[in-house]
């Protein structure tokens, strides 16, 4: 009975959490074709809408047919009025579908006074050129003061192609949205995290700093889960010059990444992930996927989480630069008993986000560990550096270093998966 | 005598219509494929040239058909060199007879086309277009292939593989190995 009760209560303060903090508003199911016209055209380029059975939420798309016919430029816009007020929200989403055929696509936003703020979409960095031939999500953030936001009369899509060519390009469900997803808007089945009965995991890092090694974290996850798929991506990269490579092929498409129970940042740089895995990740997450975000200088200290669509998905900010705070910390917390009393010599300042459940503390009440829960899936944030000199550790009983730790990753994929795998 | 000769002109005509060229891979379009398959029936990862290969199902963006390969080389595991799919189903080929091994791509990077060759004793060399860059349109590539004998072990080649070798990403379909038919 205790149990149940515990059970409704979590329950009912998870769902407070939500709707404090969703906002989400669509803007267009494209149930409609003639809400949208054509205008601005130059050179010679056909543009024909149609409805098409295939959606991503098993309603309608709009079906957009193009064929450029002249050996220079071809463009249009492609434009819905509206009437909207969009500065409570931080993002716009639209899904896509097709091949470019050497069409390009903006999405454009223009404010009473006429002025334009444009976004470039790709939907799949590894190719660029060609576009998609699965559904994916395009996220815009609307995060820059450029165009009045709360007077917004009209949204397009421009296209412009050099030379002749003919495409069908499909665009599904925009909406406007602020924090985690109300779930009205259902990712696809297909996507949602599959679960097999064994731990999957894909752990993203960088790989350069000898912070991972004191994090150590497949030989521990092997301890204690022997049976554990751990998929390992790193990403060379050399700071100050952005330059690096993914060891293997990031997971491109939303089924990929289902398998996976949960993905661990470790020490992970954010610039190394395009828009379209970041994109993938959020809605890996709002389909029942859990992420691991765990601490380090490139996490969370040099501040490149700040206007990344990952933003969105973290339950902290960042605030700024070089923000490592050096003290002997002794943590707490109520849910992972094995970190009462160790200590922690580094840590990154952040600011939680409004409603977000804070698990780890140090004695003077920092957030040192903090979740939330985005769709179907959570989002835990370890600011946490596993820095320290020998001298320094001689005198304190860090974390990482004896055989609670091992109880602590238990703790957290218990908490994180609870036995559901 | 009429009758005859109509049926006379009615047999050459029918033993000189041009015959269908026979392509000898099975599933080149890799239609045959089933859920649970990591790869469509017949075709298989090189796990000596590691990729990632993810099926595509869509009538209007195949380039025929409706089922399609997405094909992602594996870095870390290559070192730089390239991903591959193979048709596993060794194919008999005669000597010093013409064979065309086709298949539509696109993508960003290089494909080359390989033919793993073999006899008897097991794998004798291969034959292979170079790296061709690869285009964002659909686009056909191809190899002419004569089997003879190979420089480096001197042994006649048997049976072939054809395999599609990506360095970086590309979609693939419609993959043919036709022999030549020389007009007289």
């Amino acid at each position: 009975m205790k149990i149940s009760f515990f059970r409704i209560s979590l329950l009912f303060s998870l769902l407070s959490v939500r709707l404090l903090n969703c906002e989400e508003k669509i803007i267009s199911s494209f149930e409609n074709s003639e809400e949208w016209k054509v205008r601005n055209l130059k050179g010679k380029l056909t543009v024909n809408f149609s409805l098409s059975e295939d959606s991503i939420l098993d309603r309608k798309s709009l079906e957009i047919v193009l064929r450029s016919e002249t050996d220079g430029i071809n463009e249009a816009e492609i434009v819905k009025e509206v009437e909207e007020n969009w500065s409570n929200f931080e993002r716009i989403e639209f899904w896509v579908k097709g091949f470019s055929e050497g069409f390009k696509f903006y999405f454009e936003v223009e404010d009473k006074d006429g002025r334009i703020k444009e976004y470039y979409f790709v939907p799949d960095f590894q190719l660029y050129d060609i576009f998609t031939p699965e559904w994916r999500r395009i996220t815009v953030k609307l995060d820059e003061e450029i165009i009045n936001w709360k007077e917004i009369k009209g949204i397009s899509f421009r296209t412009n192609r050099q030379g002749k060519a003919e495409t069908k390009i499909k665009i599904d469900s925009l909406i406007a949205a602020k924090g985690p997803p109300s779930l009205k808007i259902n990712i696809p089945k297909e996507f949602q995290r599959r679960k097999n009965g064994i731990l999957d995991l894909l752990m993203v890092k960088s790989g350069i700093l000898n912070e991972e090694e004191r994090w150590d974290l497949e030989r521990k996850i092997k301890e204690i889960y022997k049976d554990a798929n751990i998929k390992v991506v790193k990403y060379s990269y050399i700071p100050w010059f952005y330059k690096g490579e993914f060891s293997s092929p990031f997971p491109s498409f939303h089924r990929e990444l289902a398998k996976y129970d949960m993905i661990i940042f470790l020490n992970w740089d954010t610039d190394a992930l395009d828009s379209t895995y970041q994109t993938i990740i959020k809605d890996y997450v709002e389909g029942g996927g859990n992420l691991l975000f765990l601490g380090g200088y490139y996490s969370f200290g040099s501040c490149k989480l700040k206007n990344k669509i990952i933003q969105d998905l973290m339950p902290l900010e960042t605030i700024d630069y070089f923000d490592i705070k050096k003290r002997k910390a002794v943590l707490h917390s109520e849910v992972f008993k094995s970190l009462n009393g160790k200590n922690v010599l580094y840590y990154h300042k952040i600011v939680p986000k409004r409603e977000t459940n804070q698990v780890i503390k140090d004695e003077k009440g920092e957030n040192l560990g903090l979740y939330w829960i985005w769709g179907k899936g959570k989002v835990f944030a370890l600011p946490l550096a596993t820095f320290g000199a020998e001298e320094e550790l001689k005198d304190a009983s860090p974390f990482w270093k004896d055989e609670s730790y091992n109880t602590f990753l238990r703790e957290l994929f218990d908490f994180l998966l609870g036995g559901d795998l | 005598m009429k009758r005859d000769m109509i049926f006379l002109f009615v047999f050459l005509f029918l033993t000189n219509l041009p015959g269908e060229i026979k392509n000898l891979i099975e599933n080149g379009g890799f239609e045959k494929y089933q859920e649970e398959q990591m790869v469509p029936e017949g075709w298989v990862i090189n796990n000596g040239y590691p990729c990632r290969v993810t099926v595509m199902k869509d009538d209007q963006l195949a380039c025929e058909g409706k089922i399609f390969l997405r094909i992602d080389e594996d870095k870390e595991k290559t070192k730089g060199n390239s991903g591959a799919v193979y048709y596993s189903k060794g194919l008999k080929v005669r000597k010093d007879t013409e064979y065309k091994f086709s298949v539509f791509a696109r993508g960003k990077g290089k494909i080359s086309l390989f033919i793993y060759e073999y006899n008897d004793g097991g794998f004798i060399g291969s034959v292979s277009s170079g790296d061709i860059e690869l285009t964002p349109e659909w686009k056909e590539y191809s190899l002419v292939y004569i089997p003879g004998v190979t420089k480096y072990s001197n042994a006649s080649v048997i049976r072939i593989n054809p395999a599609i070798h990506i360095k970086e990403s590309a979609y693939v379909d419609n993959v043919s190995f036709t022999e030549v038919k020389k007009e007289n």
